[in-house]
Formats: structure tokens, sequence, C-alpha cells
């Protein structure tokens, strides 16, 4: 069932078909996807009027790349990385992750391929505050069905990675932000997921501890994970190798950021200007469109 | 992989539990009052029970009366010879028997005297009437057949005429006429006016004489309390047959009085058991709230649980292990304590006699209480989309 990132190959299919998913994307196009999705929708039904929060998005992305998610607020993104992340199901579209059609999925076998494939940072951290970092992180290792001696040596690992080893029996209230973001940091990678995805990681802390989680970040890129972030800071996105624009539902902007990639470290200060104003810097096509509402 | 599953649910429960320990102690708090209430008002009843039963076998449950209810003097009552036959003529059913008259003299002994219960009685109603004599004698059957004046005596009266000394060979006077004091009974009560040692005893044969009575009352004894019943139709029969009619007279046991008063406490331990098992509602209803208010606390961890990958039945075993343990805590900690406030209610003079049956129906109860309100509101939160649970405040 699980195939290894490089085997799988993804077709842009019909929504019609009906296809066994793996081998028959495989079959048809001959790229390389992690994830997969296809006119995605999602609807919210608010009263007498629906709100588009998803409005038909399609979206590869490769093993081993960096992508940053931006736009304003509002704009769907948190919705979008819950649909990546099996968190939340599409009203319609359908999507893969590493190969498994999750839109096709039942209850449990989301909740092991959230557990096996999938690791996540949320900007509130969303630690459970009765347990100590180290039985944090240790958790989704629990579920994983690992037997202790194992759990222990990937948390540590986990922990070590992220400079908390010496902390690891504080509790979450014991903890600067930071200190828990990284303690969440530790938890997603814990379980070496194909997948990381981080929704705006950085947005409760101050700008030196985002730093330092962007350069965890940078380092979790280099040992060859694949992460998506998702930031409405232009600053942030800037760091990641595609920058990928999101307004009103809609994807509206797609740019390889390979060249201009910035590593965390130097970042100028000028570049936590206003994401909306240094919107137009972005080459591509419809760059955040119409940013000046 | 079962076994280590259900050790990491356990764990995580048991985590939960001391990590929440106000929450924890108020989910318990309901069942401890409901199944110590149960047990403290059950062993209430239970020990009213008891305390008339205990009564009643002292009295003897192998004992029959017949009792001459025209009065003694009619000429209907049935003679002393027809029972002394009686007795000769069915050792299969009745052992003993005594005559017995009752009455309230005046005792004097130099300047003081006192009115009191006076027994009187053949020599079998020592074991009949379950006396214990502690110094000195009960009468002889020789003394019963010369009529002699001699009398046991309670402890209330050596109190009252003789001083607190033993008054085995003094001699005292009941309505003017002098009795021997041959014996003194073992203090029954405590002592004092009305009680159970405000009592004198001395032949039938003497009394009768004395108060120039008839004898209106019979005791019959059985060995076994497996032939009363047998015996007391039969001697129903027997009299009805010697006097020509079923009127006059009754006889009775006290194992029929004992029939109706254990109906009637009966009674009562079904109403102290209603209003305990209102308790036990009202405890149930406690943890509920407790259940429901911690899950929809608890909807956002939840959430975290699901989105690292917990499945629905891992949310739920882990709840079903928290409601569990904490019922089952909550029902040790209720039935220590209930046994203990018994033990105390005992300790203060009430009778208390815990009952096992329903300390065991409450401890089941409370469990199937704790779970299923723990369980219930834990399975709409584990069937929630990770994302709506996380987002939940
Ligand atoms: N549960 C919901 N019910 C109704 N509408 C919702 C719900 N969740 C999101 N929406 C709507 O969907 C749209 C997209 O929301 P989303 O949270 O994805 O935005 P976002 O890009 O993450 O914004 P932000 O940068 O502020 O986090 C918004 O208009 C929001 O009001
Ligand atoms: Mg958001």
């Amino acid at each position: 069932m699980v195939a290894a990132p490089e085997e799988v190959q993804v077709a842009a299919v019909t929504p019609e078909e009906e296809i066994p998913a793996e081998a028959a994307v495989r079959a048809v196009l001959g790229v390389n996807a992690m994830i997969v999705l296809e006119d995605i929708k999602k609807i919210y039904k608010m009263g007498d009027s629906d709100v588009h929060a998803l409005d038909g998005v399609s979206l590869h992305i490769k093993p081993h790349e960096f992508v940053a998610i931006i736009g304003p607020s509002g704009s769907g993104k948190s919705t979008l990385m819950n649909m990546i992340g099996c968190l939340d199901v599409p009203t319609s579209g359908r999507y893969w992750i590493d190969g498994i059609e999750g839109s096709k999925m039942k209850d449990n076998d989301l909740a092991d391929l959230r557990n096996k494939k999938l690791g996540f940072i949320f900007q509130q951290y969303n630690l459970l505050s009765k347990l100590s970092a180290f039985e944090n992180v240790e958790l989704p290792l629990i579920y994983k069905g690992l037997p202790m001696v194992k759990r222990r040596s990937l948390a540590e690992a986990a922990l070590d990675k992220v400079g908390l080893r010496d902390k690891m029996n504080h509790k979450p209230t014991e903890l600067s932000g930071g200190q828990q973001q990284r303690v969440s940091i530790a938890r997603a990678l814990a379980g070496k997921p194909a997948l990381i995805l981080a929704d705006e990681p950085t947005g409760a802390l101050d700008s030196k501890s985002g730093v330092e989680i962007m350069q965890m970040m940078h380092d979790l890129h280099e040992e060859g994970n694949t992460i998506v972030l998702i930031t409405h800071d232009l600053s942030i996105a800037k760091q990641a190798q595609r920058i990928i624009t999101i307004r009103d539902g809609k994807i509206t902007g797609d740019v390889d950021n390979s060249a201009d990639q910035q590593g965390a470290g130097n970042v100028k200060p000028s570049a936590l200007d206003d994401a909306e104003t240094k919107a137009a810097e972005l080459k591509g096509p419809s760059a955040i469109g119409g940013a000046a509402e | 992989m079962m076994f280590s599953k259900f050790k990491q649910s356990f764990k995580m429960a048991m985590k939960s539990i001391v990590g929440n320990k106000g929450r924890s102690a108020l989910t318990m708090l309901g069942i401890v009052i409901g199944v110590a209430s149960v047990i403290i008002l059950t062993g209430i009843g239970g020990g009213a029970t008891k305390e008339v039963t205990d009564t009643i076998s002292e009295m003897g449950t192998n004992r029959i009366t017949v009792m001459m209810t025209r009065g003694a003097n009619s000429s209907r009552s049935i003679r002393l010879k027809d029972m002394q036959s009686y007795l000769e003529d069915n050792p299969e059913l009745v052992s003993m028997m005594s005559p017995y008259l009752t009455a309230q003299p005046t005792v004097k002994q130099g300047t003081k005297n006192i009115v009191t219960s006076l027994d009187a009685c053949d020599t079998s109603y020592e074991q009949i009437g379950n006396l214990t004599v502690e110094s000195g004698r009960f009468f002889s059957d020789y003394e019963v057949e010369k009529r002699k004046k001699v009398c046991v005596v309670g402890t209330y009266i050596m109190q009252e005429l003789f001083g607190g000394v033993d008054p085995v060979g003094q001699s005292l006077k009941i309505n003017g006429s002098l009795f021997e004091v041959i014996g003194m009974y073992e203090e029954s009560d405590d002592s004092t006016e009305g009680s159970g040692d405000d009592k004198i005893t001395i032949p039938y044969t003497t009394a009768t004489r004395l108060f120039s009575q008839n004898i209106n009352t019979y005791y019959f004894y059985t060995d076994s309390e497996d032939t009363v019943v047998a015996a007391t139709n039969d001697l129903n029969r027997y009299i009805t047959a010697k006097l020509g009619t079923d009127e006059g007279f009754r006889v009775s046991n006290m194992l029929s009085l004992l029939d109706s008063l254990n109906e009637m406490t009966g009674v009562l331990t079904a109403m102290l058991a209603g209003i305990a098992s209102i308790s036990l509602v009202v405890g149930g209803i406690g943890i509920m709230n407790i259940m429901t208010v911690s899950v929809s606390e608890r909807t956002r961890e939840i959430g975290i649980r699901k989105a690292i990958g917990a499945r629905t039945t891992d949310i739920l075993s882990q709840f079903l292990i928290e409601s569990v343990v904490l019922s089952g805590l909550g029902g040790v900690i209720g039935i220590v304590f209930g046994i203990l406030v018994g033990k105390l209610v005992a300790a203060l003079g009430m009778s208390s006699a815990t009952q096992w049956n329903m300390v065991v129906l409450s401890f089941v109860f409370s469990l199937a209480v704790g779970v299923f309100f723990g369980l219930a509101p834990a399975k709409k939160a584990a069937k929630l989309n990770p994302i709506d649970a996380l987002r939940s405040e």
C-alpha cells in the first residue's frame, strides 16, 4: 500500500474517471508527486449564503519541495492545509497524499495516514498541557504502536534536534512560546513523516524565535523532508523554494523561488514589511491577484 | 499488540486522572456519596431488623403461648392437668411446659417498699424464659410442689431493697407474706425501674394461693424451631376439643410474631433503600454533568490526539478506562466510607448492620453509571472531524 515517494507518479485525471488510485495515477503522468489536489472545493453553509473557502484548487507538490502558501487573512490557507493534512474532508474533489487517495478513506485509515505520513506544526502549538515535552513528542509514536524502547530513542532524538533534550521533562506551561513550538516541531518529525505541514508556525512568536523556528524548517528541508508552510508574511514565504499564492479560495500564483531563496539567517529587516506591498516583487503570472484592493 | 495498546490506553488514562485532580475528585464525589449513602441507610434498616429479630430470638422463638382470654376463673378454662397430659403425650412436639401468671405486687424489705412485676411459673420456666441466675439458684420441683415461699429477684430489687448487696439468703415481703430470696438474676438491662431487671419470680403454686388466682397462661417449649408451627396447630386442636369451642383462648408463637415484624422492618428497609437509590441516582447525574463538561472541555485535546494519529477507538478506550477507574475508585471509597459511618452509627448506640448485597449492588450500579456517562459524551467527541475538535475552545 505504502509506496516510497519516488515511485509514485500522479496523473491529471478527470474527476469523473474511476481509477484505482496509485497504479493508474502513476501510469498516466510521468511526474513524482507528494501531494496531488484535484479541483478541491470546500463550501461552508452559513445560513442562506455559501462560503467558498476553497474554490476549485488543483495542486502538485513534489517530494523534497519546500513550498510556502501565502495569502491574506481569510483567503483559505488554513482550510487548504487542513485538506492536505486530512484533518478535514473537502466538499468535492479528490486528493492523494504520497500516492494514497485520501478522499476515499475512512476515519480510522485517515488517522493512520496522519500518523504515518504527516507531521503538523500549528500556530498555537497544540501541545497537551498535562503532558511533559517528552510525553508530547512520544504521543504520535504511541498511536503508531511502537515499543517503548524505540519510542524513547526516537522522541529523544527529535528533542535533541530541536535542542530541548535538557527540557524534556518540562510541561508546556514551563516553556517559552518558542520552546513550545520547538516541542511541537519535535513531535511532528519524531515519527519521520513524509510530509511536514506548518500553519503559520512563527505567527505567535517574536521575530528572534521566529528566525530560530525558520532555521529549523530549513534544516529539516535540507535533511530531505517535504515541507508545506503557510504564512501571510512575505519575508517568510521568500525563504521557500516555491511560493503559491492563494486568494478567495483560488490559487492565483505559483512561483519558482529557488533562485531567490533566502536562508532564515539572512532575512533583511526590510523583508519583514507588509506582505501586500511586497507582493508586486513576486515574478510570475498574476502574483497575488488584486492585491491593491 | 492488543495488550500493549491496552497498557498504553491505561497509562494515558491514569496520566489524565492524576493530571486533573480536581476534576477527578469531583467525578468520584458523586459516586462516593451515592454508594456510601446506600450502604449507610440500608445498614441502618438492616440493623433495625436485626435488633427486632434478636430481641425476639432472645425471648425464644421456640416458645408457644397458650392464653385464656376469658379470664382465668372462667369455667371454660383449660385445666392444668390437661396441659400436663398434653406435654406427656406429645414428646415429639413439645419438650417443656410451665404454667404462668403475672402480678404487680408490693414488695417490702424493712421500711422500703416498691411495686414490681412478678412472674409465677414452674421450674422449667428458667429455660423457657431464657433466665440466667447469677447468684444463688432457681427454685426446685420440691419447692414448687410444697408451695414454698421462695423467690428469685432481679438486680433492681437488690439495688432498691438491699442497698446493692447480694440479697441471697435474705428475706422480703410480697403483699405481706414473708419470702426467702434464694437467687438473683444476672443483670439483663440497666438495673433501673421498669427495666428487665425490675422483676421477681416465685413458684406458680405459691402464687395461685397468694393472689387467689387461677393460671391463665401456659408456656410450651419445643426443642426445635421446626415443630413450633405444628405444635401450635396441634395445641389449638387439642384445646378446642377439650373446651368444646375454639373461642376464649389463643395459642400463639414468636415465629408468627417475628414474621409480621419482619414484614414491617422489611418495609422500613425498602423505604431507606428507596431514599438511598435516589441519592445514587443524584450521584449519577453528578457524574454525568462532570463527564459531559470535561469532555467538551477536552474536545480540543481529542482534536490534537486525532490530528497526530489517534483512532476513534484509541480515544474511546482511554475515556472508557478513565471512567472505569474513576467510578471504580469512587465506589471503593464509597464502600469504605459507608462501612465506617455504619460502624460510627453503631458506636453511637444505634444499630447498623452492613447489607453486603446492597454494597455489591450499589458498586455495580455506580460503575455502570460512571462508565455510561463517561463514554457517551466521549463517543460524540471522538467522532468529530479532527479540525472541528481542534477549533473548539
Ligand atoms: N468552520 C467554518 N465555518 C464557516 N466558515 C469558515 C469555517 N472555517 C473557515 N471558514 C471560512 O473560510 C474562509 C477561509 O478560512 P481560512 O481559515 O482557511 O483562512 P486563512 O487563509 O487561514 O486565514 P488566516 O490567515 O486569518 O488564518 C474564511 O472566509 C472563513 O471565514
Ligand atoms: Mg489560518
